[in-house]
């Protein structure tokens, strides 16, 4: 199990590695000089020449390379091509913009989610099951900005129940959380359908294990088997499928911030690629796969430490 | 229902199902594949079926579908904000999404196969090929997809190569898992004895044995390839305009969402079909070819 936990870390090395690099590559490949860019059309070749020393741009590939690998240390990113701000400090306001958005869907997600799951689990090959599992067949089909789009177009526009643009300020004023609803809930739609489908696997396998028909043996009653024996033990897999579905959570934030305007890292990334502000797109990016990693590699140590069983595949 | 029910279902069921004779049972098989081939049939045959040039732009913009209030019966689905036709623009973009999902699953499909029976057929290669896999595996397709865009700017090529590199390592796992437990049986060994190559044991042996649960795999994740391709392409980091695609319609017609939201809804809607149908069609398949991988 050690060895697992270390492979795992080691693992995250190369990765980051390359992360950094591709970093590195998406700067040097603005189309232009930049240093004529950042100059500007009227400038006079001698200050274009300043520009290009200053940047480092006149050193061999690897000097620039190391010298943009001490400046991410030092958590600079460089600046943005469209309108020069500091990628770090548009980055930081966009992070806890994204990161508001996830956690406000997996509170409404992950208990609606299994709920639904073991509720079909339970009532396995009934109605209730089949409905519930068509259900989340469609949640998992269905395109998030389907979903965001209908929300919008209903709950905001038509019957003007809820605002549908932008954040609203602080999570904690009655405005911020407002604008909050309907991204989670477009987000959260999205996600109640796999984690309902997990739940349902999981719960299902642990119906049938010994300690369950010891409990029925025992006389407890369903309910009492259901919840604190079945259920308990299956969560610890859910749990831990919940952080590897992050990938598939990271996607749909990246299209609800789109269709909300929600000011978070996944509308800058795309707004950064579109207008080719490179530096702006490098930075988003950077930040997407680092937490992306961060969090599959807690996601993975935790699922090896929760449950033994869990060896190297 | 007990436990004890549940143990008896999974005994119940004949040692070798039969692939074909168990999937008659299942209705969503034939509903979702039947589907399913309706709507590639109509994308194959679009410039056919289309009743008008789905670029050509002279109709008035923003009727809504025939049988809603304003329709007109010569639009079936009504027209977009440019006033081209709604139903030729969907078959076209069917098309597109259609082809891009299915490139991606070849290349990336195809690469992930190779992989996955190098790795077990040479067991040499199989550490550092996994240790790539794995590093691969760290990323999701959105994030490949966003990078890709850009390196090389936004693009159908860029959804396509995105997509087919992220659908890489999880066939290159399953190919190795399947081929692993085939590398252990008897004809292969017996294969070997009579002095086969390696190259014919690969690919009559071990190869066409590993093509059932990859294939099915496959389907499985021919739904995501959809979808995620559809979501770059709302984005706008897909495929361009004027070309249509479903993604790129629903992404135009969000500017009028509120007066005209067939725009928008009637592509997500066909992308919901396409993949809701490709998911039970996979469900199924995977069900009947191995009900023990139900629970996985």
């Amino acid at each position: 199990m050690g060895q697992h936990i270390a492979y795992r870390l080691l693992l995250g090395v190369p990765v980051l590695f390359g992360v950094i690099l591709f970093g590195f590559v998406l700067i040097k490949s603005t189309p232009g000089d930049p240093a004529m860019v950042i100059a500007g059309p009227t400038a006079t070749p001698d200050v274009v020449e300043k520009i290009r020393v200053e940047m480092g741009l006149d050193q061999p590939t690897p000097v620039q390379f190391w010298r943009y690998l001490s400046r991410l240390a030092q958590g600079d990113l460089g600046r943005s091509m469209i309108n020069n701000t500091s990628v770090a400090s548009e980055l930081g306001s966009a992070v806890s913009a994204t990161i508001e958005l996830v956690v406000a869907c997996l509170i409404f997600a992950v208990p609606i989610g299994i709920a639904l799951g073991t509720l079909a689990a339970v009532h396995r090959g009934s109605l209730i099951d089949r409905l519930i599992m068509a259900v989340s067949v469609a949640g998992v089909s269905m395109p998030v900005f389907f979903v965001g789009l209908l929300l919008m177009q209903y709950l905001g526009y038509k019957w003007q129940l809820l605002p549908f643009l932008g954040r609203g300020g602080p999570v904690w004023t009655v405005e911020g959380l407002r604008h909050l609803v309907l991204p989670a809930l477009t987000l959260g739609t999205a996600f109640v359908g796999p984690i309902a489908r997990m739940t349902r696997a999981s719960v299902l396998e642990v119906l049938n294990a010994d300690f369950v028909r010891t409990a029925r043996a025992k006389g407890l009653r369903e309910h009492t088997v259901i919840i604190r024996h079945a259920l308990r033990n299956a969560l610890i897999p859910v749990v831990t499928l919940i952080g590897l579905q992050a990938g598939y959570l990271l996607g749909g934030a990246v299209v609800t911030e789109s269709i909300y305007s929600w000011p978070g890292v996944g509308r800058l990334a795309v707004g950064a690629i579109l207008s080719s502000d490179l530096p702006l797109a490098q930075g988003a990016l950077l930040v997407l796969a680092l937490s992306f990693l961060v969090i599959n590699m807690i996601v993975d140590v935790l699922y090896t430490l929760l449950d033994p069983r869990v060896q190297r595949a | 229902m007990t436990a004890i029910d549940i143990d008896q279902s999974l005994e119940a069921l004949p040692a070798r199902p039969g692939l074909w004779r168990r999937l008659p049972r299942d209705s969503a098989v034939w509903i979702s594949g039947a589907t399913l081939l309706a709507i590639v049939l109509a994308a194959i045959f679009a410039p056919l079926l289309a009743p008008y040039d789905p670029y050509e732009t002279g109709q008035p913009p923003f009727i809504p579908p025939s049988f809603m209030d304003g329709g007109m019966p010569q639009f079936l689905l009504g027209t977009d904000n440019q006033g081209r036709d709604m139903l030729s623009r969907l078959l076209f973009g069917a098309r597109t999404t259609l082809i891009t999902g299915v490139l991606a699953i070849v290349f990336g499909g195809g690469t992930g196969v190779v992989l996955g029976i190098a790795s077990a057929y040479f067991t040499r290669l199989s550490t550092p090929i996994m240790r790539v896999v794995d590093v691969m595996l760290s990323f999701p397709a959105i994030l490949f997809g966003l990078a890709f865009a850009a390196v090389i700017g936004p693009g159908t090529t860029a959804v396509v190569i995105a997509l087919s590199i992220a659908a890489v390592p999880d066939v290159a796992r399953i190919t190795r898992s399947t081929a692993v437990i085939i590398m252990g049986q008897e004809y292969m060994e017996a294969g070997r004895a009579i002095g086969l190559s390696d190259g014919y044991l690969i690919t009559r042996y071990l190869a066409l044995n590993c093509l059932g649960p990859v294939f099915v795999f496959l389907t499985l994740r021919f739904g995501q390839v959809i979808l995620i391709s559809a979501i770059l392409s709302f984005l706008g980091l897909g495929a361009r305009p004027p070309y249509a695609e479903l993604g790129m319609m629903a992404s135009q017609g969000r500017d009028a969402l509120f007066f005209a939201p067939h725009i928008a809804v009637i592509p997500s809607f066909a992308i919901f079909i396409i993949v809701l149908c490709t998911n039970l069609l996979g469900d199924s398949l995977r069900d009947a070819l191995d009900p023990r991988l139900r629970n996985s």
